[in-house]
């Protein structure tokens, strides 16, 4: 009998096969990619905290119209 | 687990600084709490880090300030709850009764365990959804949340790895969405909503920047199903060409140049992935795909017999004998071999039979309208903006047109992919049905009376406002 592998979330298919995987010959792809969605995350955050119609739509907005 | 020490431990507080500046910024806006919540539920920052940060139960501090923050600190004008919530919440209602009975209590609860932070998130989300800036700003968390995974996948694919069941994301486990066939068919699910991003997207304004981002991040989301050797990705490829000829506004152009790209791509695409592709033709020849033919069997079976479901899990009580046909030695001399396998509890590999054998007919028949009337409402509103606007505006420029049809396209990629995967509790399926709703209360409520639309390409009357 096959291992059963379905041991967490939503029940995966597929078997751990991580022998050859690449990521720990490759931290610098891990912490690149990190830094830019995290980065960009970040950027969004910040200007959403300076726009006043992300809590209210009557305050002054950017564009006007139906495709503000 | 790794020694929180030297790069584990930078990455940890790197990490943890990251939630900590989400939650602090929170205090001055409390909607950032819910996109923390969205980026933690997606990302999970606690399995990437290597020992400190996965001391903090990060996603219930999330949900905890996000909850507490909509309810004593923003305002509720504009929140309404629509239908499709309340059938979130007796979808939910009903997954408690199953699990009370379920025929793996254990197991089934600890799915539980999970399940209902979805479904109550995807219920709470629209609450908060009530300015279009708030739709923008979830819609960008969400996908530059997927990015994350997806950016690190695609570039790993391009510079050589991944395989079957090989491309580790981050983390060094294959569970939620850092699955193989579940980032496929998350990846491809996302590129109507980067799409839409890239046009009307006011955080980051259009210009060449975000036009090039958002090439690249769709070029690593359809690298996806490469790197994964994922199946179920090439189906939603095929399946979102398809959507996207729909809404194409040079559909011949579109098609020739997506031709093209097939054209191009297929010489460079790995051999294993081609390979594995080919199975699609031949499932009697793969384990994997033989078992969802026989687990299907199996759980229609299973449903005659449990009609109200066997709770969460329920697949663990499976066991059947199959037999897979091998090719085995090289063209010409090619022979099949027959080999007859016996296999116990496998997963359902797909999400239509996880509904139905975990929670029977009824809750299939639920998570169907819910999920069926989702595709409805975004059609609704896709139609109602379609309409020419008094001064010649293109209907279909608008910004609800174009989230509706990207929420839609993402949706029903989601759908087709749902058909090889168990996902059907997935929370970034969830997050878009929340994120559907969402936009359709904000539509309702500010576009007007609430009329039943017509279906019809008329000739624009003297209407301002109809509405959906």
């Amino acid at each position: 009998m096959k291992p059963v592998c379905h041991v967490s979330l939503n029940g995966p298919s597929t078997a751990k096969r991580y022998a050859k995987a690449l990521p720990a010959e490759s931290p610098l792809i891990d912490l690149f990619t990190l830094a830019l969605t995290h980065g960009l995350m970040a950027l969004a955050l910040f200007r959403l905290m300076f726009r006043a119609e992300l809590d209210s739509e009557d305050a002054p907005q950017h564009g006007a119209g139906r495709d503000a | 687990m790794r020694p929180s020490t030297g790069p584990g431990a930078m990455l940890d507080l790197a990490l943890l600084g990251f939630v900590g500046l989400l939650l602090a910024l929170g205090l001055r806006r409390p909607f950032l709490w819910v996109l923390a919540y969205i980026y933690i539920d997606v990302v999970s920052p606690q399995k990437i880090g290597w020992g400190l940060i996965q001391a903090f139960p990060l996603s219930l501090i999330a949900f905890a300030a996000a909850f507490t923050g909509w309810l004593f600190l923003d305002t509720k004008q504009g929140a309404r709850f629509t239908f499709r919530q309340a059938l979130i919440a007796l979808l939910l209602a009903y997954c408690a009764m199953t699990t009370l009975s379920a025929a793996f209590p254990v197991e089934a609860w600890t799915k539980w365990g999970w399940v209902w932070k979805a479904l109550v998130f995807a219920a709470f989300l629209p609450l908060t959804l009530r300015t279009k800036l708030r739709l923008e700003a979830a819609v960008l968390v969400l996908v530059l949340s997927i990015g994350t995974i997806t950016i690190n996948g695609g570039l790993k694919t391009a510079l050589g790895g991944g395989g079957y069941g090989m491309l580790a994301l981050l983390v060094r486990e294959d569970s939620g969405l850092y699955e193989g066939s579940i980032i496929s068919t998350a990846a491809i699910a996302i590129i109507p909503l980067v799409l839409w991003l890239a046009r009307h997207g006011t955080v980051f304004k259009p210009d060449w920047r975000v036009r090039l981002f958002a090439a690249a991040l769709i070029f690593a989301c359809l690298l996806m199903p490469v790197g994964t050797s994922a199946r179920t990705g090439l189906v939603c490829v095929a399946a979102l060409a398809v959507l996207l000829l729909r809404s194409a506004r040079r559909r011949f152009l579109y098609a020739s140049l997506a031709a093209v790209g097939v054209l191009v791509a297929v010489p460079f695409l790995p051999e294993k992935f081609t390979a594995r592709m080919e199975t699609i033709k031949t499932p009697e020849g793969d384990e994997s795909a033989s078992t969802r033919l026989e687990v299907w069997k199996w759980t229609m079976d299973y449903a005659r017999d449990h009609p109200l479901g066997g709770g969460f899990d329920a697949y663990l009580a499976n066991s059947f004998t199959y037999e897979t046909k091998k090719a085995v030695g090289v063209a010409p001399n090619i022979s099949y071999q027959r080999e007859t396998v016996t296999d116990k509890g496998r997963a359902y590999h797909s999400s239509y039979f996880e509904m139905l054998g975990e929670q029977g007919y009824f809750g299939l028949g639920l998570w169907l309208w819910l999920m069926g009337l989702g595709v409805w409402h975004m059609e609704r509103i896709r139609r109602r903006f379609a309409r020419p606007v008094p001064g010649g505006e293109d209907g279909t420029a608008t910004w609800q047109w174009g989230l509706a049809t990207a929420l839609q396209q993402s949706q029903l990629v989601y759908l087709v992919g749902a058909a090889f995967v168990g996902i059907a509790f997935q929370p970034f399926a969830f997050m878009l049905v929340g994120l559907q709703c969402g936009l359709w209360s904000y539509v309702r409520r500010t576009e007007a009376a609430p009329v039943k639309a017509r279906f019809k390409r008329a000739v624009p009357p003297v209407v301002l406002a109809p509405s959906i």
